[in-house]
């Protein structure tokens, strides 16, 4: 019965995906966990949770379900709606404190980006340990005594993930047009169904092989696009010949509707990826910068980096931004070092302070002008 | 007053917040907040929970008292700073990041006044119950809590009519912030059983905001 609540629940949520869905905080018991069980903290995004639960399946562990906003755990740290107040109201009043003899709690990774672990532990006596990215790999963690491989701590876009993106776009895209084409070209309203879900799944599962376009320094949208729209059209008019409805009128219709989808997925292709930076992000641009005199080289931006941008100098004790081509300005390293050595930084040199990005996070919301 | 759910919208721009929130309540909260804070003396230490803006902190401070000022969000904290360094007051209030969790560290007894100006409608349940609990425990005794913030009109037809215009906005809202507010319910008798004397209850014409002043008596009628 569980399952049959997951897989409904699933489903629904990756087709509502793009919709804030949350469900109660507080503290769940996982197994029978003990005095010294880890306790871990998530999101109240109602799938997010399920899939936690799913995970930890046979574990003993305390998970705590902070105020995400019902949102998941990147996008709300990364747009400051979960925040180290989130943690702390959870922490504080959860009753969690009787509970365990330690004060170790473990975040996901990617909430790097928004939580604060320095005042964490300044304000309730809690030290953060960041947890592995994806939750597939957190029983690996603890077998391995709670360490991070750096293969967790990278963010990865697996087929099934690319499946529920797709999933995401083309529901509510699909649902678009049917409602418009069901007014003005009603025999068309079905069929427009298959069309944008055939392209966006075949957009979406053929993402590694134009990945290596979508890298900086290539106009990559407008080649993404040309070549599926080519690639739809093709498939259009392959169609059309086998079923004898080979008119200029349905290849531009169908054109039409193709175009429009692809407009759609490729506007912002990078922005529905984990490992490219969106084209309408502020931060486009902005690069990170170690300052070699505050830097301690011990190593939590290496930690909380999904993309695995930095190295170590052991001898310097010193961390280099060896991989900048990586970096997606999430801004985890900035907001988690303790000695403020990061910053970001333009193309002119302008400096936005480390303070800034804590309090603004991910988008600056215009808040942000470098004065030139 | 459906329409302060709105409010969730304004705070993603703190520096409209004050402006929407105007428009949004045709000056009626302004009105509100001006009337709850007669009970502010000179002197008095008070504790502003989830200041926002400041719209409380400022009017208690105007009237001379020594003020704390929290809130969890950075960015209404920072309009409220340059509000009261504008309105030079700026050396009676101490503004400080931290939400209604972390009160447990403030020492027992400290306040003579709690205000809480349209906060307690954004809390979880429990949030609430320990915000509750722990005003109690941190006013001096006889000390006030002060509460300006949406409620359940108490008439059926018109909590049914307030119900319908509300759960309008709350999808929109939510469908924009991903975020809402829970109107209170039966205040009155929540912060009764905490120890309070509830000194004066009035409501807007709508019945869905509340003003309240409740004093603390304390638990314990020894106290």
């Amino acid at each position: 019965m569980n399952r049959v609540k997951y897989v409904f629940f699933y489903l629904l949520e990756t087709i509502l995906r793009f919709l804030p869905l949350p469900q109660k905080t507080g503290l769940i018991k996982i197994g029978h966990p003990n005095k010294n069980s880890p306790v871990l903290v998530t999101g109240n995004y109602h799938l997010t949770v399920l899939k936690v639960l799913r995970a930890l399946k046979g574990q003993n562990v305390f998970l705590l379900v902070a105020n995400s906003r019902g949102i998941n755990v990147w996008c709300a740290a990364a747009g400051g709606h979960f925040t180290f107040h989130d943690v702390i109201s959870a922490l504080k009043l959860s009753n969690i404190e009787s509970l365990v003899d330690h004060r170790e709690v473990i975040l996901p990774q990617l909430a790097a980006c928004g939580i604060e672990a320095k005042v964490i532990h300044q304000r309730t006596g809690w030290n953060v340990k960041w947890g592995p990215v994806h939750i597939k790999d957190f029983l690996a963690y603890l077998e391995i005594g709670q360490q991070k491989s750096i293969d967790m701590s990278i963010v990865r876009f697996p087929m099934q993930d690319r499946l529920e993106m797709s999933i995401a776009w083309a529901s509510w895209m699909s649902a678009v047009f049917f409602f418009v084409l069901w007014i003005f070209k009603r025999e068309a309203a079905v069929p427009a169904i298959f069309v944008v879900w055939l392209l966006t799944l075949f957009v979406f599962s053929a993402f590694p092989v134009y990945l290596p376009l979508l890298r900086p320094g290539v106009k990559k949208r407008l080649i993404f696009m040309v070549s599926f729209l080519f690639l739809a059209l093709a498939g259009l008019g392959i169609f059309s010949l086998l079923t004898s409805h080979f008119t200029a009128h349905f290849l531009l219709f169908w054109g039409i509707i193709s175009f429009i989808t692809v407009l759609l997925l490729g506007g912002d292709i990078a922005g529905s990826t984990p490992f490219l930076i969106s084209e309408f992000r502020e931060e486009k641009g902005l690069q990170i910068e170690v300052d070699s005199k505050k830097c301690r080289g011990d190593g939590i931006c290496m930690n909380a980096c999904p993309l695995d941008c930095f190295i170590l100098d052991k001898q310097k004790q010193l961390v280099i931004f060896e991989r900048p081509e990586k970096c997606i300005c999430c801004g985890a390293c900035v907001v988690q070092c303790q000695f403020d050595a990061l910053s970001y930084v333009d193309y002119k040199g302008h400096r936005v302070p480390p303070d800034f990005i804590r309090r603004h996070k991910v988008g600056f919301s215009g808040k942000w002008k470098p004065r030139y | 007053m459906s329409t302060l759910l709105l409010m969730k919208l304004f705070e993603t721009t703190p520096n409209r917040y004050d402006r929407g929130i105007r428009l949004l309540t045709g000056g009626q909260l302004d009105n509100f907040y001006d009337r709850v804070i007669v009970h502010v003396k000179e002197g008095d230490r008070v504790l502003d929970i989830g200041c926002g803006t400041g719209a409380l902190t400022l009017r208690a401070a105007k009237k001379r008292a020594i003020v704390k000022a929290i809130d969890i969000n950075p960015r209404m904290l920072d309009v409220a700073r340059a509000k009261a360094k504008k309105a030079d007051f700026s050396q009676n209030i101490e503004f400080v990041e931290m939400g209604v969790a972390e009160l447990g560290n403030e020492p027992d007894q400290t306040y003579d006044v709690v205000l809480c100006g349209l906060c307690l409608s954004e809390l979880s349940k429990k949030e609430l119950d320990f915000a509750v609990n722990e005003v109690s425990r941190i006013l001096k005794p006889k000390g006030l809590f002060l509460v300006i913030d949406e409620t359940r009109p108490q008439r059926f037809l018109r909590r049914l009519l307030q119900g319908f215009f509300r759960s309008i906005f709350k999808l929109f809202v939510f469908l924009f912030s991903g975020t809402t507010t829970r109107a209170l319910k039966n205040f009155q008798d929540r912060i009764e059983k905490a120890g309070f004397e509830v000194v004066s209850f009035q409501l807007n014409k709508s019945q869905n905001l509340l003003e309240l002043a409740a004093r603390k008596i304390g638990i314990n009628p020894d106290e």
